[in-house]
């Protein structure tokens, strides 16, 4: 006796150590976890300013997310109990003690959990934030329930018990009802989440007393219970006597669910869990009851991968086969018992669908119809273990792309995507067939030989029919077409394809949420999601129907493009960094999906769409020259407003800005823009209009090579202070003007909000309404970038020594920068044009010479300063003519020394744009300044 | 006599192990055949081969006479299969893991399981993953035999028993095969208990049938003969298993006796040198054993 109770002793420490373990691993992860959703779902905190007063002011946002997780996380070591509970059998440890302990320690955990969830809701109600909406009764009520819930019932797995009956019951009122009902101060929802706690509570009472009493029993007879002491134990699981099972009984179905039964009492609640969480988040998120599911839906994705990988880890159909030489010693068909335990497992499988389901259409705006879930169901069915074993395998490689591009390419209409289903269902005959034939085994080594070379196979037919059929999946039809990828193996072309088709969907959340935009709130974001989503339905449906595809591509180029196209000053700073990175995808992504898409529609197909479509795809292949040129053969008026922009930018390229300010009015015109909104677009283009012609002059010379045609058309609202007009223009064409909408937006909502907004945007925003004390302490603190700026700023303020030095530093150290780069002899960005601009202001105010004078003209931002600073020059021009022109040659020949056609590219530039503006001028003397230099300086370029 | 189970040139092997090679074994109707043999002699593997548990690399079994791959549902109805390495599910009590494995068979007594429950007082309330050893195994037995099988094939079916609950079961088992005609197909190592409830036995050694017949006639054609001072074995046309010679006496153990046998070498040797001895079972499983040793 002594012996059987320190086995049991040592077998209770071990387990007891192992879940402890287990508790702490669960914990670790999740914070892990936690911290990259705060990284990925929070983008501004990275990309924009640190700011101790927005993290402050979401920290009760991410501690109440903390808890949450916490709580959850508490169901990790009840899995880990239920699904192992075999091993613990089959050890004969006491079961019901071990329950006892960890049932204690689970209180523990819980109830701290809960304790420090409720008070911070109770505190963070006295406080003022202004995110303090995000914290709510109701979701506090939620994480409580479903940890304390999803802990006992797994926890009491093959026991049914009335009260979580009741808890069940409770929780499903709560859910469909309570969310959403106010009544007076607190939501109702608040008191039915909390009787539905109590109810689970008072369970897992009752659940510790009764195991308390039946470790009494138990300890009196030693090496285990031989009579119930009381009522409780009469209520322990009697499931199979309760069915009445008679001797034989009869059809196949009624053998199927006898021999189903026994790993039905360990998996039923789990699948309850699973199935009964889930379908009642998605039936939420169908019904529209709520925005949760859409906020949460990093919930479900977490409990998926913990659910999968217990599923993965403890096959159903393999634990049985620990008693298969009992299965199979009973008159019935070995292919009756294989039926039996598939089902098991295809039921087990199949709860993974809902979190599918789900996962799908609030994380990727993805929504499957019933017949492809179905068909999804049917092929999880078939699939099996061994697909819900690759699925596990991509999530930890965390390939949640190619997931989906399965997903979606499985239910397609493709007779390809039948070479999917021949594989699953081979591979289902196959096991059915070994499992028929194949040799009982009792060694571990035998059973890990036999699983090994199970699943060799079936593992190399669907990743053998993956990379098949990746040629011909309906929504990558792109592989083996494009030229791009031709050189890339067959494995890779398939995975391309599909994050191809990922990116299609994912990147419009990407590039929103890294620009800043709230994108929770933004319904035009949605908007276009849903729409995309319907496309995606369509094309799935048929594949080759061109005005889907148009439509398609159509809306993901207007998604994709516009705000880069709008937005050069970021597209300046993408050239830097992050934007390389992203062109292989975004050069891949029209590659592999436009590219081919575009394929199926004739020539005879709304033509001017096909050329929009062709020149946005050329721009996001990175090839803007290319995409103009396109956009060039442009003929008929357009009709939709994509298209039109892209008449106008090909019209400002073509420098024909008559035509670029008429296609403008023509668009205000069609969508009902007022004149007073759109005159400021005018305006702006005039500038530009202005500025261009002094290229156009410049680049009729061989200055072209150092001038890059996208100079040409810079429309910065906010830097050129023309907000109004884009704050009041319609949002047809707003949209089309996200990013700088954003910063007007942020300029007309006052100066707190500046505090998040991007530094040089702050510095502007006070040097343009003058406060130039303030743009001074900001300049401090900015970048190089801005030491120009910071100079003009100091100048301002009396501070002439370090005005000039810095003025001077400036260029100094943007010679030596430029040398070393090669790729900025034209401006780097706006603000740093302005910065230099203004740094040459500075030198020029404090000691005019021409060569400042030069750098002045140089870097001069708009129409009006270029008139200032070639008024200054040519009469410096005029007193010492050849001496400056040979200054100025020498300083070209140092400024770009690296290139072999200056220094006469500067002068013959110069030249133009003087010669311009002179002819332009009203004034005598300065167009007369103009054409004599203009005349020298071609001279002196014909002479070298 | 109807054979219920035959096995001709049986093959098995694990990957590169041998298990059995051109095994025969013929079970009679009614019989009580015991299985003998070394550890890792092949009788598991035996046995398992006729539940269809594994299956053969070449050879004929059957059973019923059925072939075993092709077994019916009926035919699989008059089979019992008993093994001391069978688990079952753990969580049941024994009484709903008795109404689980009845909820298979056609006929099942629940009464004869019942008294056979009281007879090796196993509690029906126990959880399966509570019983010790020894009660998994009377658990298994009532298993088996609960719906009265026509054969009952037991693989160690007495291994963790106690002496008494051992001797009550197998005592009642002779009544079982005495009421209904039962086929039982036994593997032990108890060959006190099987010479006593045997009235066929095979031995098998290194895969193959080295001795099989009625347990009566095995024995009777079995003895062993000392030679005194040095005495030679005349030929008579023995079969010897086993011999030992020694100074004063030799020993052979020889397989084929016979009373015609026997009668000739007393007539070859005088009386005073001679010495016949019958044997246990055991002795015999011995001497096969060492035979197959040294073969």
């Amino acid at each position: 006796m002594k012996s059987v109770s320190a086995r049991l002793y040592n077998d209770l420490n071990r387990n007891t150590v192992v879940l402890t373990s287990a508790v702490l691993i669960g914990f670790y992860l999740l914070l892990y976890v936690f911290q990259w959703l705060v990284v990925t779902s929070r983008p501004e905190m990275v990309s924009w300013s640190f700011s101790w007063e927005y993290i402050l002011n979401q920290l009760p946002f991410q501690v109440l997310t903390l808890l949450q997780m916490a709580l959850f996380s508490l169901c990790l070591p009840w899995l880990i109990v239920s699904v192992h509970g075999e091993w613990l059998y089959s050890r004969s440890a006491s079961v019901p003690d071990l329950q006892r302990r960890l049932l204690n320690n689970y209180l523990r955990w819980w109830g701290t959990g809960a304790l420090l969830l409720l008070s911070w809701i109770t505190v963070v109600q006295y406080v003022h934030y202004s995110s303090a909406n995000l914290l709510s009764w109701p979701v506090a009520a939620f994480s409580l329930i479903i940890s304390l819930g999803s802990g006992l019932v797994l926890a009491t797995h093959g026991q049914v018990s009335r009260w979580q009956v009741v808890g069940l019951v409770a929780t499903a009122a709560w859910f469909f009802i309570g969310l959403d009902w106010q009544y007076g101060d607190l939501p109702a929802g608040l008191w039915l989440g909390l009787a539905a706690s109590l109810i689970w509570l008072a369970a897992l009472l009752l659940k510790a007393l009764r195991l308390k009493e039946y470790q009494g029993v138990f300890a009196a007879f030693g090496e285990g219970p031989k009579m119930p002491a009381n009522r409780w134990l009469k209520a322990l699981p009697q499931w199979v006597s309760s069915t009445q099972l008679q001797s034989g009984s009869g059809s196949v179905l009624q053998r199927l669910g006898l021999l189903f039964q026994p790993g039905m009492g360990l998996y039923s609640y789990l699948l309850l869990v699973v199935v009964g969480l889930f379908a009642m988040l998605g039936f939420r998120h169908l019904l529209g009851l709520t925005e949760m599911a859409r906020y949460h839906a990093d919930t479900p994705l977490i409990l998926s991968v913990l659910f999968t990988a217990v599923m993965v880890i403890f096959n159903p159909r393999y634990l049985m086969r620990h008693f298969e030489e009992y299965y199979f010693s009973l008159p019935i068909a070995r292919w009756k018992v294989y039926l039996s335990q598939w089902g098991l497992q295809g039921l087990v499988v199949l709860a993974h669908l809902p979190i599918l389901y789900l996962t799908l259409s609030t994380v990727y705006g993805v929504s499957l119809q019933p017949l492809q879930m179905i068909l999804l169901a049917a092929f999880a069915w078939l699939g099996g273990e061994v697909l819900v074993g690759l699925t596990l395998a991509i999530l930890v490689a965390g390939k949640l792309d190619f997931l989906l591009g399965c997903y979606i390419a499985l239910v397609s209409h493709s007779p390809w995507a039948l070479l999917f289903w021949g594989a699953v269902l081979a591979y289902r005959c196959w096991d059915l067939l070994r499992f028929c034939q194949q040799d009982m085994t009792q060694s571990l080594q035998g059973r890990w030989t036999r699983l090994i070379k199970h699943y060799a196979l079936p593992a190399l037919l669907l990743f053998g029919a993956g990379v098949v059929s990746s040629r011909h999946l309906p929504l990558a039809y792109a592989v083996g077409w494009s030229q791009s990828i031709n050189r890339e193996n067959a494995a890779s072309r398939y995975y391309l394809a599909l994050q191809a088709v990922w990116l299609s969907i994912s990147d419009d959340q990407h590039l929103s949420a890294q620009w800043g935009h709230d994108f929770e709130d933004d319904s035009y974001y949605f908007d276009q999601l849903a729409k995309q989503s319907l496309l995606i339905r369509k094309l799935l449906q048929q594949p080759q129907d061109t005005e889907t595809v148009l439509k398609m591509a159509q809306l993901q180029l207007g998604m994709e493009f516009i705000d880069e196209l709008y937005s050069p000053p970021y597209l300046y700073d993408r050239l830097d960094g992050s934007h390389q990175t992203e062109q292989p995808i975004k050069t891949n992504q029209v590659d592999m999906v436009l590219a081919p898409w575009m394929a199926f529609v004739t020539a005879d197909q709304e033509p001017d769409l096909q050329i929009s479509i062709a020149a946005q795809m050329a721009w996001l292949k990175g090839d803007q020259t290319q995409a103009l040129a396109i956009a060039q053969t442009l003929k008929n008026p357009a009709h939709d407003p994509v298209t039109a922009l892209w008449q106008i930018y090909a019209n400002i390229h073509r420098f024909d800005y008559a035509a670029a300010i008429q296609g403008w009015e023509q668009l205000a015109a069609q969508t009902e823009l007022a004149h007073q909104d759109y005159q400021a677009w005018i305006n702006l283009l005039t500038v530009q209009n202005q500025w261009s012609k002094a290229l156009t002059l410049a680049q009729s010379g061989p200055a072209q090579a150092s001038f890059k045609k996208k100079d040409s058309f810079r429309i910065p609202f906010f830097r050129a202070g023309a907000c109004d007009a884009l704050l009041k223009a319609p949002a047809a064409l707003q949209q089309g003007y996200a990013q700088e909408l954003t910063l007007c937006q942020t300029q007309s909502e006052g100066q707190p909000e500046l505090r998040s907004a991007y530094p040089a945007d702050r510095l502007e925003w006070l040097i343009r309404r003058g406060r130039f004390a303030e743009a001074l302490k900001e300049a401090r603190t900015a970048s190089k970038y801005h030491d120009g700026t910071h100079a003009w700023l100091l100048a301002r303020a009396g501070q002439s020594q370090d005005a000039h030095s810095l003025a001077q530093w400036v260029f100094k150290t943007d010679q030596n920068g430029l040398n070393g780069q090669g790729r900025r002899y034209f401006f780097h960005s706006y603000y740093d044009n302005r910065s230099k601009q203004r740094a040459a202001e500075t030198l020029f105010a404090q000691a005019p010479s021409l060569q400042h004078a030069r750098w002045w003209l140089l870097y001069a931002a708009s129409a009006e300063t270029v008139l200032q600073a070639a008024k200054v020059l040519s009469v410096a021009e005029q007193s010492s003519l050849r001496q400056e022109a040979t200054a100025l040659q020498s300083l070209e020949q140092a400024y770009y020394g690296e290139l072999a056609i200056l220094p006469q590219v500067r002068d013959l530039h110069l030249a133009g744009i003087l010669t311009e503006f002179a002819a332009d001028s009203q004034q005598p003397e300065l167009k007369q300044a103009g054409q004599t230099l203009s005349k020298l300086l071609q001279a002196l370029a014909a002479k070298t | 006599m109807t054979k219920l189970i035959q096995l001709s040139d049986v093959a098995k092997r694990y990957g590169s192990q041998t298990a059995l090679s051109g095994l025969n074994m013929q079970v009679p109707a009614g019989a009580v055949y015991g299985l003998l043999g070394q550890n890792g002699a092949g009788k598991s593997t035996c046995l398992r081969l006729i539940m269809g548990l594994l299956r053969a690399d070449s050879g004929q079994i059957q059973i019923l006479g059925q072939n075993v791959e092709q077994l019916s549902a009926d035919t699989r109805q008059q089979i019992g299969y008993s093994s001391e390495s069978m688990r079952f599910v753990p969580w049941l009590t024994v009484a709903q893991a008795l109404n689980y494995t009845r909820s298979f068979y056609t006929h099942w007594d629940s009464d004869y399981v019942n008294s056979w429950l009281q007879k090796l007082e196993l509690n029906p309330r126990a959880r399966v993953f509570s019983l010790s050893r020894g009660n998994r195994q009377k658990l298994g037995l009532i298993m088996a035999i609960g719906h009265r099988p026509k054969v009952l094939i037991l693989d160690e079916p007495a291994g963790g028993l106690d002496p008494i609950a051992r001797r009550v079961f197998l005592e009642s088992m002779i009544d079982l095969l005495h009421e209904s005609g039962t086929t039982i197909v036994i593997s032990s190592h108890q060959m006190q208990d099987l010479e006593r409830i045997c009235d066929h036995v095979g031995l098998i050694n290194n895969g193959r049938m080295q001795a099989e017949g009625e347990m009566e006639l095995f024995k009777s054609q079995t003895r062993r003969l000392r030679l005194m001072q040095s005495q030679a074995l005349p030929e008579l046309g023995l079969s010897v298993i086993h011999h030992l010679p020694g100074q004063q006496s030799s020993e052979w153990v020889v397989n084929n006796w016979s009373p015609e046998l026997e009668q000739r070498l007393r007539q070859a040797v005088a009386a005073e040198y001679l010495q016949i001895d019958a044997l246990s079972l055991e002795e015999i499983f011995v001497y096969h054993a060492r035979q197959g040793v040294t073969v």
